[in-house]
């Protein structure tokens, strides 16, 4: 009896072990595959069982089933991944197989390109920069000319804007006190100039006389009102010719003056002086009257250089 | 101020300079053979000599009355 059943145990065991696979990996994935099948007949007899809470229940089960896009989404999420991993691939790919002096002069290469490229890129950016830096510079030169030629002194708008409401106010103050020193500076030096003017015209020229003086403010004011400058000497000159006092004309004259009084004083002593007769004619009086007569008198003052 | 500060009364008016200013500025402009320096404005140059010579005028009115 103990033999039979041991006989039985025995084939009993040999039956399992022929069954079972010889990797028990297989027996999981069976297993797997029959709780699946398990599942869908599962979910199969609720869709019958239960009709309209179908979608939801399918929703429940499945929650991404509604949205499309988050499935899209998703789907390009793994083709971007599954792309990257082929790169890896292949770049894994790349280096199989190789010796490591090759890799090496692989790695060499490609530092030397990336390199060549930094310094492409470098030189591109650094000509860019100098042509937008020229252009800049060449746009601030014309707007500050036009500036300067329209508005000489006045900041740029972007100056304007920079400053606060004290640097503006400075700058306000500042124009100010640069205008008023300016005017009087010019006034000074126009005062100077006059000053020297006249004190060189008042040596040769009578200006404390008050007709005098008189006389050549209206020529320098009727000079100013036509928008032109007369000197000061200029002016005492047109005066003096006006007046025939000019000083050279005048010394001339009175050499001439004195040669024709020398002339008539000689004529008189000579036996033309004093009338004999005191009712005597008007004779005696032309003789000198010609004597001094002469060449005539330009003096408005008279023939004996009075 | 059309011709500036010292051309003009208290009021905004034009005191006897700026009259003066004013005639000669006028007579200046009718001149054809007045012609001011490149790029500046006829107007502006003869308000810039009338303003000159008559100031200056004034200046030596001033000195020889003293």
């Amino acid at each position: 009896m103990e033999d039979d059943k041991l006989k039985d145990k025995e084939q009993e065991e040999l039956r399992a072990l022929l069954d079972t696979p010889d990797e028990g990996t297989f027996s999981d994935e069976d297993d797997q595959d029959n709780k699946g099948d398990q599942d869908e007949d599962k979910s199969s007899s609720e869709y019958d069982d239960t009709g309209d809470d179908t979608s939801s229940k399918n929703t429940k089960n499945n929650p991404e089933a509604g949205n499309g896009s988050e499935d899209n989404k998703d789907k390009a999420k793994s083709d971007t991944a599954s792309g990257e991993e082929d790169e890896d691939k292949d770049n894994k790919d790349r280096w199989h197989g190789k010796s490591r002096e090759e890799v090496i002069k692989a790695y060499e290469s490609l530092e030397a390109r990336i390199i060549a490229l930094e310094n492409k890129a470098d030189s591109e950016n650094k000509t860019d920069k100098d042509d937008t830096a020229t252009d800049e510079k060449a746009d601030e030169k014309t707007e500050s000319d036009e500036n300067e030629d329209n508005n000489p002194g006045i900041p740029s708008a972007d100056e304007l804007q920079k400053m606060t409401p004290t640097d503006f106010a400075k700058w306000v103050l500042g124009r100010i006190d640069e205008g008023v020193k300016r005017t009087i500076e010019t006034q000074e030096k126009i005062r100077d100039a006059v000053h020297q003017e006249i004190s060189d015209a008042r040596k040769e020229h009578p200006l404390q006389d008050p007709d005098y003086r008189k006389m050549v403010l209206a020529i320098i004011d009727s000079a100013s009102a036509k928008g032109t400058t007369i000197p000061l000497k200029d002016a005492c000159s047109q005066v003096d010719s006006f007046l025939g006092k000019h000083k050279g004309q005048s010394e001339n004259l009175s050499d001439e003056e004195k040669s024709r009084l020398k002339k008539a004083k000689a004529q008189v002593e000579s036996g033309a002086g004093a009338p004999t007769q005191p009712d005597g004619s008007d004779a005696e009086t032309k003789r000198i009257q010609k004597a001094l007569a002469g060449s005539g008198s330009k003096s408005p003052l008279g023939g004996l250089g009075i | 101020m059309p011709y500036g500060p010292e051309t003009t009364n208290k009021d905004g008016t034009l005191n006897e300079v700026g009259q003066k200013v004013e005639r000669c500025v006028a007579q200046v402009m009718k001149d054809p053979n007045f012609k001011p320096k490149t790029g500046q404005d006829k107007k502006e140059a003869a308000i810039a000599v009338c303003k000159a010579s008559i100031i200056r005028a004034e200046e030596v009115n001033k000195q020889l009355q003293k």
